[in-house]
């Protein structure tokens, strides 16, 4: 179920709201896990029981870790109240758990992700043939995976002292609002929250004008212009320069807005609890250098990786080798994360390449300039989205050779470029103002304001008549 | 109250809202949604295992013999009907197994086989298709062109829907057009009653104008001229054919006769049909026009308009060769939220189309069963929004017109 259709916003959200409230706050935990089970439960029906299946069994192997490390403790120092301690050794039976508990957690990725791609590209390489096998990917997988480990990890490194309940867990791991698509919560963000919680109203008022906020940015920017992005998309790589890198533009605004709008509406829902989760993207495309923008474009993914892969493999603070070696594990990773093809793969391993060479001096520098590092983003940003965006190797390869000025032959030329500028400019203009910083330092400054709280009601109006027009393109609604 | 009031002003705003909102939109659709969910995600296998076929040229032929072997319930000799006529369409004939059930039943002649066989074929095989691929042998591109009713009528049809030479009409099913000489047919259904306006259920499948069709490389289209709406813009934007292309988003009859402009798309320069017919001699002039016809007026007055735009072809272009071109179907995910644009309004738009050929200089062309399943809808992968064709499969369209061609 999307937060952007009609059965959520009109009928999951206002029953559940009802219901939470009324609870208890002692038990509201618990009826927050059973809302989150039945949302998921909505989109997967089937999957539901690998995704409990998981909740059980990693909770079973973090109180095995934990009593193994309790009982280490306890020994050593003869106390019997003590759970951890930061400098106790760790037993090597927690050891193999650990590595037991995230070789299952990456295995059932892999298996459900990667299983489709893996084989058919075994098979292809060995020039075999048999039974085309895919397997359906489970809702959010990407993501409550790595919730969990970052879980787990995070309590075998003391970060997380206090006992955990399962309900505890659960919630944080299938808690609806970063449940599908993040942002990647750690457990120490929302660990107090999950034990004592306050109830204000301005949770209430300030979480339903974020969610309205970032309903607006999904459903009145980013599947606008979306339809620009699928317009240009269609010639499967026959396009002139021009409208090559007007589809690159149209694309980066709309991947932007939805990722950033999905987020603002999770960060909104979560509020609505009292849940503060943290901010995913942090107006990227004004960034200077490439490794700005990935400080700032869906950063909980990235501290994942940073925190995760990056520092245990020994980070930038080893020989340069090591340290472009360790750039080259974390961006390969990145790029398959993001799916199974080998599209994502040269995606992150440009991303590899441009970090590496940023490495060396060129990114400190870039981001000290005033004009440079700005245009730079604005040029090599929107190209990397265009591996990312288009799967088909061949197609890929015939849209980058438009977007450097070698077109197709008969690529659509310049009159499609000005029909689609005609059509969509204050569209792009709109998306344009809503890259730059300023409409949310505004929204952040002045949403106490009453003419912001009605505006941001008319977003929200506005915004559900659109969905319920099934509408997400306005220029297709009667004529075409 | 006060005091929430000043400190919930949205909160309560939302509440007002939502409730209105949802009355509105009504909680009947929301709750579908829901259970389609469930019901959608109960549905789908978690793991799928599909036998790999050998790679061959037909690979529509074997689709649809043995997605018509698979129908259970569907008479043996229907799952050997089909896969005789498509093996080797232009033979079709040869198959003698009696005519179907010719019961007047209004809707799908030929049952779901094909419908399963057209969806299950890959995609791949139209992407970029050149020219030169889909000419000579009977090939899969051409095998469903008819509409509808392709292999059922074997006898009658060849695989370009045109009647054969000789063939006669099946009792009660076959009519021909009213125009003594014009080879148009028309395979009647019981029509379902409409409570519209705007269309009726015609009660006839038309299919295109038996005619010497040619197959013609680009040269043929130097002196062609396309008039149509957003679906021909993206012919121009995506197809090959060099030919001039005068069309826009909405064009439509209704516009035509208003004397409202359109777009000559190869300069860009707005002006009226009129203006565009005057400024140049075109040897072929094709008219693909009608679905944004479906607001305005009964089909009677469509009929009119789009004569009135033939007769004004032909009074400013007396020696093009006039296609008048069948609209293409919608697929079932195009949400019809006027109740005006369906396939049955279309079947019955294409009908008054079909109707203006003469078979001399005018000819109707139907390529709807090369898009279509044999449920009449475009199919699901040619579409985003089920109404246009993604830009790569324009190719196919474009082919179809270099193999019908009428050459004088």
């Amino acid at each position: 179920m999307l937060f952007s259709s009609l059965s959520f916003i009109f009928i999951f959200l206002p029953v559940f709201l009802a219901a939470y409230y009324l609870t208890p706050s002692r038990y509201r935990n618990v009826t927050l896990l059973i809302a989150s089970l039945i949302f998921y439960g909505i989109g997967e029906p089937r999957y539901i029981v690998l995704f409990v299946f998981s909740l059980v069994l990693n909770y079973g192997l973090y109180r095995a870790m934990a009593y193994k490390r309790h009982m280490t403790n306890v020994k050593r120092q003869g106390a019997t109240v003590v759970t951890s301690t930061a400098d106790a050794a760790i037993p090597g039976a927690e050891k193999a758990l650990l590595a037991a508990t995230i070789i299952f957690n990456v295995a059932m990725l892999f298996f459900f992700k990667y299983f489709g791609f893996v084989l058919e590209n075994v098979r292809a390489a060995t020039k075999t043939t048999g039974a085309e096998i895919s397997v359906l990917l489970p809702l959010g997988i990407s993501f409550y995976t790595f919730q969990i480990l970052s879980f787990q990890i995070d309590r075998y490194r003391n970060d997380i002292k206090e006992p955990v309940s399962f309900v505890e867990f659960s919630t944080y791991v299938a808690m609806f609002p970063q449940l599908i698509a993040g942002p990647i919560v750690r457990y120490g963000e929302v660990g107090g929250e999950l034990k004592h919680r306050k109830f204000s109203l301005l949770n209430i008022e300030e979480g339903l004008m974020d969610f309205s906020v970032g309903l607006g940015l999904k459903v009145l920017l980013a599947n606008q212009i979306g339809t620009l992005w699928t317009n240009i998309a269609e010639g499967g790589g026959a396009v002139s320069t021009p409208v090559a890198w007007l589809g690159a533009y149209a694309y980066s605004m709309q991947l932007y807005f939805d990722f950033w709008g999905y987020s603002v509406m999770a960060i909104g829902l979560a509020k609505l609890m009292g849940f503060y989760v943290p901010e995913n993207f942090n107006i990227p495309y004004e960034s200077r250098s490439v490794s700005e923008f990935w400080r700032r474009w869906h950063m909980t993914m990235g501290r994942f990786f940073r925190l995760y892969v990056y520092f245990p493999l020994g980070g930038s603070r080893c020989s340069l080798p090591r340290t472009i070696f360790n750039l080259f594990v974390v961006w390969a990773l990145t790029g398959f994360w993001h799916g199974a093809d080998w599209n994502f793969l040269i995606w992150g391993l440009i991303f590899f390449v441009l970090i590496s060479i940023e490495k060396t001096g060129l990114g400190k520098w870039l981001e000290q300039t005033r004009v440079l590092g700005h245009v730079l983003i604005l040029i090599l940003i929107p190209a990397t989205w265009m591996v990312f965006a288009i799967s088909d190797l061949p197609e890929l390869g015939s849209y980058m050779k438009a977007m450097v000025g070698m077109s197709a032959a008969a690529a659509p030329g310049l009159t499609m470029f000005t029909r689609l500028l005609k059509r969509y400019w204050w569209l792009l203009a709109l998306g344009v103002f809503f890259c730059t910083r300023f409409p949310r330092d505004f929204y952040r400054k002045h949403k106490k304001n009453i003419v912001v709280k009605a505006a941001v009601l008319a977003i929200f109006i506005f915004s559900a008549i659109m969905i319920e027009r099934g509408s997400s393109n306005p220029f297709l609604y009667f004529r075409f | 109250m006060k005091k929430l009031l000043t400190h919930l002003p949205f909160t309560i705003g939302y509440i007002i809202a939502a409730t209105v909102l949802a009355i509105y939109f009504g909680f009947g659709s929301m709750a579908r949604e829901i259970t389609a969910s469930i019901e959608d995600g109960l549905g789908k296998d978690l793991i799928t295992i599909e036998k790999e076929e050998p790679v061959t040229q037909a690979v529509a032929d074997k689709d649809s013999a043995s997605a018509a072997a698979e129908q259970g319930d569907s008479p043996a000799d229907t799952a050997q009907d089909t896969s005789d006529s498509s093996a080797s369409a232009s033979q079709g004939g040869a198959s003698d197994s009696a005519a179907p059930d010719n019961s007047d039943s209004a809707a799908p002649v030929t049952g779901s086989s094909v419908a399963e066989a057209s969806e299950t074929r890959g995609t791949s095989e139209y992407a970029y298709a050149p020219a030169s691929a889909s000419t000579g042998d009977a090939n899969a591109d051409l095998i469903l062109q008819t509409e509808n009713a392709p292999e059922a009528y074997a006898d009658v049809l060849d695989q370009f829907g045109n009647v054969k030479e000789g063939a006669a009409a099946p009792a009660g099913n076959f009519t021909f057009s009213p125009a003594s000489g014009v080879n148009t047919a028309f395979l009647s259904y019981t029509p379902v009653p409409v409570d519209s306006k705007f269309y009726q259920d015609p009660g006839q499948y038309t299919f295109t104008t038996a005619a010497d069709y040619k197959t013609v490389d680009d040269s043929y289209f130097q002196d062609a001229l396309f008039i149509g709406d957003s679906r021909t813009v993206g012919m121009f934007d995506y197809g090959d054919l060099p030919a001039d292309f005068f069309c826009d988003r909405g064009y439509c009859t209704q516009l035509f006769v208003k004397e409202k402009p359109s777009t000559l798309q190869n300069t860009g320069a707005e002006m009226t049909l009129e203006a565009c017919l005057a400024a140049k001699q075109y040897g072929k002039v094709y008219i693909i026009l009608g679905i944004n016809d479906s607001g305005y007026g009964t089909r009677e007055a469509f009929a009119e308009r789009y004569q009135k735009m033939v007769d004004t072809v032909k009074a400013t272009q007396p020696n093009a060769i006039i296609y008048v071109c069948a609209n293409m179907y919608f697929a079932s995910t195009f949400e019809d939220k006027l109740g005006v644009m369906n396939n049955t309004a279309v079947r019955d738009k294409n009908f008054a189309i079909a109707k203006c050929a003469d078979g001399q200089t005018t000819f109707y062309l139907n390529y709807n069963g090369m898009f279509c399943n044999a449920d009449g809808f475009l199919r699901p992968e040619l579409t985003t929004d089920g109404a246009h064709l993604l830009g790569r499969y324009y190719a196919m369209w474009c082919n179809y017109f270099r193999h019908h061609a009428v050459v004088m």
